[in-house]
């Protein structure tokens, strides 16, 4: 019997918000939200591991109220239980953070044998969450796994993916796992079930029922970085071809090597 | 005025999706409706014959030139204006912004009043040029209505050069004949398109079938449901059908498309699907959907037989479902057309009016089995409006698929139908249904060309 926990984040169906250069936050008013999909893969492979080894799934977000729908659609697919941290002093957190406060909220509801986070949000996209959980519960972790090969009480194989290809190892419980999305495509629930679970509630865990209840630890205040700016990256000018060979070409790459490069990168 | 010969690089203008092949000497692509009146003119004093271009998502031909000029409309791509309604908001935009680009525009410009134009196809590259032109019906007509109901004017370049807005308050009747008058007598170069509120909670759900019987008892018992909540607050805007053929050929698909991708393998071998779309508020879509978990319940539907999405971006990965029916047919003609290059996409677009599901399934499938040859048939289950594609692969074949088809639009006629609807006429039916083509439909292409196109070059 495992029992493993899922990170969740409810994140903007688009990528066209705009930001509160102020606060150094999205403006997430009036964009529809999502399950980050990453995460929706996440929760799959941990209910396919619950369905192969029995035990329980338990979805953890940190996020406003509005995050229950998350955790409603966490249950029609079939997760046991559902817990949100929220309140205002988790609000504007960085990815470390957040990182802590679902680490709390994971000792408070705890011991699992498996964590499982998906590989980064589509809205931070900094893929640092799954990696610091694991840091401040002090378990081993490993990042983009693409495939979960056997699982066992004590451990599972994984294939991860690197910077050079794959790799395969063995890791004892309790660990945590980031996931790709090549992992799994996530099931669609079923209509009994999205019925059902629009009438489940999830727990609500504030601060003061965290193991650590100071203030600046968490939100904006318990962040070290804060995001300065969101742009799209400027497109190309466009840019004629040249046919050249040997000599004239390593001459010509040579001189554009030399050139002074914008801020410095090249 | 920029005129371009025709060469091999243009070749792509040759045809549209119903796979009929064209050609033409020239193409133009303008930019406003100056340019497009510029080269009109032009094409006039020569007598020259136009054909109008929008997406090329067309499947009755409609854009498949005979030679000629071909105008192709994808670029005029302007937002011409927005303004808010009491029930909404007036988007006026010209022929060539396409679906995708709508959605894009729709959700810039209503920002926090979430706004939708309900009459979208699920083709997202349709210009809505085209869509106007055919009339065509979004898989959300069921409730809302086909493009004329959600059109509030159109502005015409008329063949002789005259220019007008034609609203469908003040002038019905002459809005009706050219929404849906596939460019008869004139070009769409703009339209104002009525935009709704999303609903306040929109459900998509996806049944799967066990059997055709089955299939078809929850198709009736579907629409029954969908008709005693039409006048309340959360309603059926969905109903579409698509059968075992269409569901076997997107499971051997599947893994090469890319929008179906992220689609969890079909259940084992449905019979058939149906793919409804709810909304409303909240607690009156969660009733109505209760209602229809009974019916499918008493159909025989387990509930991993099922598929329940909500909120516009899961609903989005459910539609690619019912989209994905259309693109692989298509695809299939392709295979089809590399050993027997004369296939054209052969398919029904009749409305039988006040005929049971079961009837016009039962009609389709029946001829099909008749001749042999394979048929794939899904659409929308609410109004009957069912398209079966016949799949011959030779000459032979083909000519008995062209008598069934015909033999259908008989009795479509005998019962009061129309025997073309939101595909068009275009060449291809044209063709096909000489002769039992609907008669209002001729009557509006008549006056309009009599009206505006004396020469007939449009």
């Amino acid at each position: 019997m495992l029992q493993i926990a899922v990170c969740m984040k409810q994140v903007p169906a688009l990528n066209e918000g705009k930001m509160d250069e102020g606060m150094g936050t999205l403006i997430r008013k009036d964009i529809p939200p999502v399950v980050n999909v990453y995460d929706l893969t996440s929760l799959e492979a941990a209910l396919r591991l619950k369905e192969e080894h029995g035990g329980t799934v338990t979805v953890f977000s940190m996020g406003p109220e509005s995050a229950e729908s998350l955790l409603r659609e966490a249950f029609a697919m079939g997760a046991d239980r559902s817990v949100l941290v929220t309140g205002p002093e988790f609000a504007g957190a960085d990815a470390v953070a957040t990182a802590y406060a679902l680490a709390q909220a994971i000792k408070v509801k705890g011991p699992f044998d498996l964590i499982l986070c998906g590989r980064q949000t589509t809205d931070g996209d900094t893929a640092q969450v799954g990696g610091a959980i694991a840091q401040f519960l002090d378990i081993p972790s490993v990042y983009w796994v693409s495939r979960i090969h056997a699982a066992t009480p004590e451990g599972c194989t994984v294939t991860a993916l690197t910077a050079k290809g794959q790799a395969s190892c063995r890791v004892d419980f309790p660990c945590l796992l980031t996931v790709e999305r090549e992992l799994a495509v996530p099931r669609i629930p079923g209509l009994r079930a999205k019925i059902a679970a629009k009438k489940r509630q999830p727990e609500c865990l504030t601060l003061r029922e965290l193991p650590d209840r100071d203030p600046a630890h968490y939100g904006r205040q318990g962040s070290g970085t804060r995001v300065i700016k969101i742009f799209s990256p400027r497109e190309p000018e466009p840019a004629a071809a040249v046919s050249m060979g040997g000599k004239e070409a390593a001459a010509c790459i040579l001189g554009w090597l030399d050139e002074p490069a914008e801020g410095g990168i090249r | 005025m920029k005129i371009y010969q025709m060469e091999e690089k243009y070749r792509q203008f040759a045809g549209d999706e119903s796979r009929l092949t064209g050609r033409c000497d020239s193409l133009s692509f303008p930019e406003t409706e100056d340019e497009a009146a510029e080269i009109l003119a032009h094409m006039a004093a020569s007598k020259t014959p136009v054909t109008i271009q929008g997406g090329l998502t067309g499947v009755a031909g409609g854009a498949v030139p005979q030679g000629g000029h071909v105008m192709n409309l994808s670029h005029m791509l302007k937002i011409l204006d927005y303004r808010k309604t009491e029930k909404g908001a007036l988007l006026a935009a010209e022929a060539g912004v396409t679906v995708l680009d709508l959605k894009k525009e729709i959700r810039r410009l209503a920002g926090k009043d979430r706004l939708f134009w309900p009459a979208w196809p699920t083709a997202e590259t349709a210009s809505i040029g085209g869509i106007a032109a055919n009339n065509s019906q979004g898989i959300c007509s069921y409730h809302y209505g086909d493009a004329r109901a959600n059109i509030a004017s159109v502005r015409i370049l008329a063949a002789d050069g005259s220019r007008k807005t034609v609203t469908a308050r003040e002038d019905p009747g002459l809005f009706g004949q050219i929404v849906g008058g596939e460019g008869a007598g004139g070009i769409i170069t703009a339209l104002e398109l009525t935009l709704v509120p999303r609903p306040e909670s929109l459900w998509a759900i996806c049944f799967f079938l066990k059997t055709e019987d089955a299939a078809v008892r929850f198709v009736e018992g579907a629409r029954h449901i969908a008709h005693a909540h039409r006048e309340d607050a959360a309603f059926a805007a969905a109903l579409e059908y698509l059968d075992g053929p269409v569901l076997a050929l997107i499971r051997e698909n599947k893994a090469s498309v890319a929008k179906l991708k992220d689609l969890p393998e079909l259940p084992p071998n449905p019979a058939g699907a149906v793919y409804m779309e709810l909304h409303g508020p909240e607690d009156g879509v969660e009733e109505l959907a209760g209602e229809l978990l009974e019916l499918s319940a008493d159909c025989g539907c387990m509930d991993e037989d099922t598929w329940a999405v909500s909120g516009e971006a899961e609903t989005e990965r459910l539609q690619h479902l019912r989209g994905a029916a259309s693109e692989l047919v298509n695809t299939r003609i392709d295979e089809i057309k590399r050993a027997f290059p004369a296939m054209t996409k052969l398919a029904t677009d009749m409305d039988f009016p006040d005929e049971p599901f079961a009837d016009t399934l039962a009609r389709y499938q029946k001829g099909a089995e008749s001749i042999d040859v394979p048929c794939y048939i899904y659409g929308h289950a609410g109004t009957g409006g069912l398209y079966a594609n016949l799949m011959p692969d030779n000459a032979e074949t083909y000519g008995a698929c062209t008598k069934l088809l015909r033999g259908w639009a008989r009795e479509c006629q005998a019962l009061g139908g129309t025997t073309t609807g939101e595909y068009g006429v275009g060449k291809l039916a044209g063709r096909l249904l000489e002769g039992l083509l609907p008669e209002k439909k001729l009557e509006a292409f008549h006056a309009l060309r009599a009206k505006w196109d004396p020469v007939g070059i449009l």
